[in-house]
């Protein structure tokens, strides 16, 4: 068969010229540096990724750090009553973990343990997430104290709010379904847990970098909340004078967050499944649990309208009902000047929490045993 | 009037044809750093180096169809279009060819400019001119009531790079109308100069010249080459995730308000973006010289270590090097170039440079860079005519002190030329006291750097940028002194291949929160 000269031009020989012996030592030399460069790559992502399943060190500092001090206080505590507030920030900056040790060993006559779990941006099935984490540790604490942040608790559009920051990173490889059993999102949330473990470089950057420099982060990307705790894992609150026009800002920015949820919040999203399995979990495991609705300024109660409140307090008389969880409803405790934007303590205002949440609780429950 | 009045549309416009909606979701940035990108590219590498080499034109098709796949993943009707303009240019070129009348030549050698720049205009321009017009005839008391027509329905998407490939296009013309080149005969070698994907989107502008020559090559597999084009790869994606990204973190914000921020903040801002921009581009040009290698192509280097140019001549020729010299060959030179008198030469100058500024962007924010640039090339031109009739002063500029300052004072100069780089912002709704006029939001910028005013400081600490820039210094220097050569011919070949993971990684971990896009892309 005779081509036509364009078909022929396809399958027209190509010239080649011989390689000299430089040129060929320059090739290998060429062929050796992209193939190291390409194993040694897949290597280190390889390597990281497996570190990462294997160490919530890079994976979840934030659960990492927190777990490592709870460790040292139970050992340097042993067999002493112990108490551990799992929250989110309002927890970290109001629970004044050292205080509350402080005030327990007074009032028990001996030693005690109080620990701060408090993790920002987190919820109910961060937390249920963090207390399987602790069990799996050999972490028993004598009461936990569940911080309830309504927000958490509402049905979104896009699953619980907590799931805007517990990212599939943060994840372990068995917990990515579990969270997805909470509505999490479905796909976003196996992709960000499969890139942590094939691209670990790129996927945990901000845990790493938060470790290597932080200051190279903008705030909300830092995982170094742990540098401001102190050993029982409460965090110092960085502002001490708050001018009224600071404390309308916050106040204001924390209308913006939360405002538009409160305003006809549900409290049947997977949140507040993952709330009644938490407790279901500590009754299997028979631990003995509180929740915690933590303080709130007059004008951050004010975003709450009566349905919503009548539904959250509606919701947590079932969870005491089922579960036999009496809840510490510290809403109303402390007045306005006591935060920062209506719902973060100030020091002050963590102290009078702390002394009121022992006085009321925490000593009753111990003294009852 | 406002400003969105002929606004761009934000997207390009959805196609209806679910093969290239698919393709889309396939491919949804045209960014060669991303994964999606990453992988489509290794895809048409494994198709194009199994295609036997005596089959050369097949891989030539290979990789014109993967490059309009490109375009089209990005918007399939803007790549009809692209593929269009370059069959009619290269059938413009045929027709040059097959004539020896040097008028009707002429004719469709302007047929074939008039048509490249019209589409360009048309897309580009189009609402820069359109609201000019408005302001005018609202100013003359003649209220065309363009601001009750709907103009989300008539906003138009600017093509990814048609800057860049109508200049490739013009010049192609221009130089089979002077006989340098020969119209090319084969299409698919004329569609792959055009639509070649590593220089689709944003250059370098490559030459009919250098580039069509090449596709008659056959292309053999060469790990020289392949090692070269990873190299160029990795380090465009360093530059541009680790240094360009990072450094937008620092100046963005405040180049969007500059009235918040504080005098030092601004300053260092306006740092921030000279690095990040030269890192931005010339780590996408680094990427797509990058590709070309893979692919067994050369495309031209545009970036020359600008920022260590003693002068702005120097500048430009270190600079956006394929522009610059476009910009030379078609537009300085024939109007003249510095043949004639001086004052000519400096007419020139500014010509050529505020059109060069025009074809960055359609602002008057660009206009007025390229004018500054002007007005530096024509400073310098005269103060080196007056240096050079005094001996001592120009013994002195020669001397390491110097050389140094004109280098700081280069870099000075280009970074405060860098503040009207800017372009105009549409409305934002939830930011209202945006200035949306890029040369307004540059006025500001000034106001603050030459004032002293109190405001917010840099949003990250100020130790980040520091490192960056020293970094960047750090490596200009070590290649200008010949270090890096040296060191990387001596470099055992695992260690170099260390390297090249290491560097992977550094990019990767060093990338901010959200990459942004590639500044050039705009253009």
């Amino acid at each position: 068969m005779k081509l036509t000269p364009r078909l022929a031009l396809l399958f027209r020989p190509a010239r080649v010229t011989p390689a000299g012996p430089a040129r060929r030592a320059r090739r290998r030399r060429a062929a050796v540096a992209v193939g190291v460069g390409l194993a040694l790559a897949v290597l280190l992502q390889a390597g990281l990724g497996l570190a990462a399943e294997f160490s919530l060190y890079l994976r979840d500092p934030g659960y990492a750090d927190k777990e490592l001090r709870l460790r040292k206080q139970f050992a340097a505590h042993p067999g002493a009553p112990s108490v551990v507030m799992l929250g989110t920030s309002r927890t970290g900056y109001g629970f004044y973990s050292a205080r509350i040790r402080e005030a327990m060993a007074a009032g028990l006559g001996g030693r005690a343990m109080a620990f701060n779990f408090g993790i920002p941006a987190s919820g109910p099935v961060g937390h249920l997430t963090y207390l399987r984490r602790l069990l799996a540790d050999g972490h028993r604490p004598g009461l936990l104290l569940i911080e309830v942040l309504p927000p958490t608790l509402a049905a979104l559009a896009d699953g619980p709010l907590e799931a805007r920051f517990l990212h599939g990173e943060r994840l372990r490889r068995g917990e990515v379904e579990t969270v997805i059993g909470y509505d999490f999102p479905a796909e976003k949330t196996r992709r960000e847990w499969v890139r942590s473990v094939t691209v670990p470089w790129h996927a945990l950057r901000f845990p790493i970098m938060g470790r290597v420099n932080p200051s190279s982060l903008p705030w909300h990307l830092r995982y170094d909340w742990s540098r401001t705790e102190d050993p029982a894992g409460w965090t110092t609150p960085m502002v001490t004078d708050l001018t009224p026009a600071q404390a309308e800002a916050g106040l204001t920015r924390a209308a913006g967050e939360y405002g538009a949820i409160l305003a006809d919040m549900h409290p049947t999203g997977g949140g507040a499944r993952a709330l009644a399995d938490l407790l279901a979990l500590c009754r299997d495991q028979k631990i003995p649990v509180r929740l915690v609705l933590m303080p709130e300024s007059e004008g951050f109660r004010a975003l709450y309208p009566p349905a919503t409140t009548e539904r959250l307090y509606a919701f947590l008389a079932e969870l005491e009902a089922e579960y036999g969880t009496p809840l510490i409803d510290a809403r109303g405790w402390l007045p306005a000047a006591a935060f920062t934007d209506g719902h973060h303590m100030l020091r002050p205002g963590a102290e009078a929490f702390s002394d009121r949440l022992v006085r009321e609780a925490i000593l009753p429950f111990f003294r009852g045993r | 009037m406002p400003l969105s009045l002929f606004a761009s549309a934000d997207a390009p416009p959805k196609t209806d044809w679910p093969y290239f909606q698919k393709l889309a979701e396939l491919l949804p940035e045209p960014f060669f750093h991303t994964s999606n990108f990453l992988l489509f590219f290794l895809a048409v590498l494994a198709v194009y180096w199994t295609i036997p080499r005596r089959w050369q034109m097949a891989r030539i098709w290979v990789l014109v169809v993967a490059s309009f796949h490109f375009y089209a993943a990005w918007s399939a009707e803007l790549a009809f279009l692209v593929t269009a303009t370059t069959l009619a240019d290269y059938l413009f070129g045929r027709l040059m060819d097959a004539t020896d009348r040097q008028k009707v030549r002429r004719a469709v050698m302007v047929t074939s400019i008039g048509m490249n720049l019209s589409i360009l205009c048309y897309f580009k321009y189009r609402g820069f001119f359109l609201n000019e017009l408005h302001d005018l005839l609202v100013a003359a008391g003649r209220d065309p009531g363009y601001a009750r027509l709907d103009m989300k329905a008539i906003a138009l998407f600017v093509p990814f790079g048609i800057s860049f490939y109508t200049f490739e296009a013009i010049s192609y013309a221009v130089d089979v109308y002077r006989r340098k080149i020969k119209a090319e005969t084969s299409l698919p070698r004329f569609l792959l100069f055009i639509l070649f994907l590593p220089h689709l989107v944003s250059g370098p502008i490559v030459r009919a010249g250098d580039f069509l020559t090449q596709t008659r090559r056959p292309k053999r597999w060469n790990w020289v080459r392949v090692q070269v084009g990873v190299q160029l790869l990795l380090m465009g994606a360093f530059k541009k995730m680790a240094i360009a990204d990072r450094m937008a973190v620092f100046c963005d914000p405040i180049f969007h308000e500059p009235d918040r921020y504080n005098t030092g903040a601004v300053w260092m801002a306006v740092l921030a973006y000279s690095i990040r921009i030269y890192c931005d581009f010339s780590g996408y040009s680094d990427m797509a010289v990058g590709l070309a290698h893979l692919l067994g192509y050369k495309l031209t280097n545009n970036f020359n270590m600008p920022y260590l140019s003693k002068n702005v001549g120097e500048f430009w020729r270190r600079w956006h090097i394929s522009l610059s010299s476009w910009l030379r060959d078609y537009l300085f030179i024939p109007l003249g170039g510095s043949r004639g008198s001086n004052l000519a030469t400096c007419r020139n100058l500014m010509i050529t440079m505020t059109l060069g500024g025009l074809w960055h962007g359609a602002a008057w924010s660009f206009v007025l860079w390229g004018v500054a640039h002007g007005l530096l090339l024509v400073t310098h031109r005269q103060f080196a005519a007056f240096a050079k009739t005094r001996p001592a002063l120009d013994a002195a500029l020669q001397t390491t002190v110097g050389t140094g300052f004109r280098i700081l004072l280069t870099f000075f100069s280009v970074s405060l030329c860098w503040v009207l780089f800017q372009p105009d912002l549409f409305p934002n709704p939830q930011k209202p006291d945006l200035i949306l006029n890029g040369f307004e939001r540059a006025l500001a910028m000034y106001k603050q750097m030459f004032g002293l005013h109190m405001g917010l400081p840099l949003p990250l600490h100020n130790r980040s940028l520091w490192y960056t820039a020293g970094f960047v210094l750090i490596c200009h220097l070590l290649v200008t002194r010949g270090a890096w050569q040296w060191v990387y011919d001596r470099l055992p070949a695992p260690v170099l291949g260390a390297g090249y993971a290491a560097c992977l990684c550094a990019a990767m971990l060093l990338a901010p929160d959200s990459g942004s896009s590639f500044i050039y892309f705009q253009f």
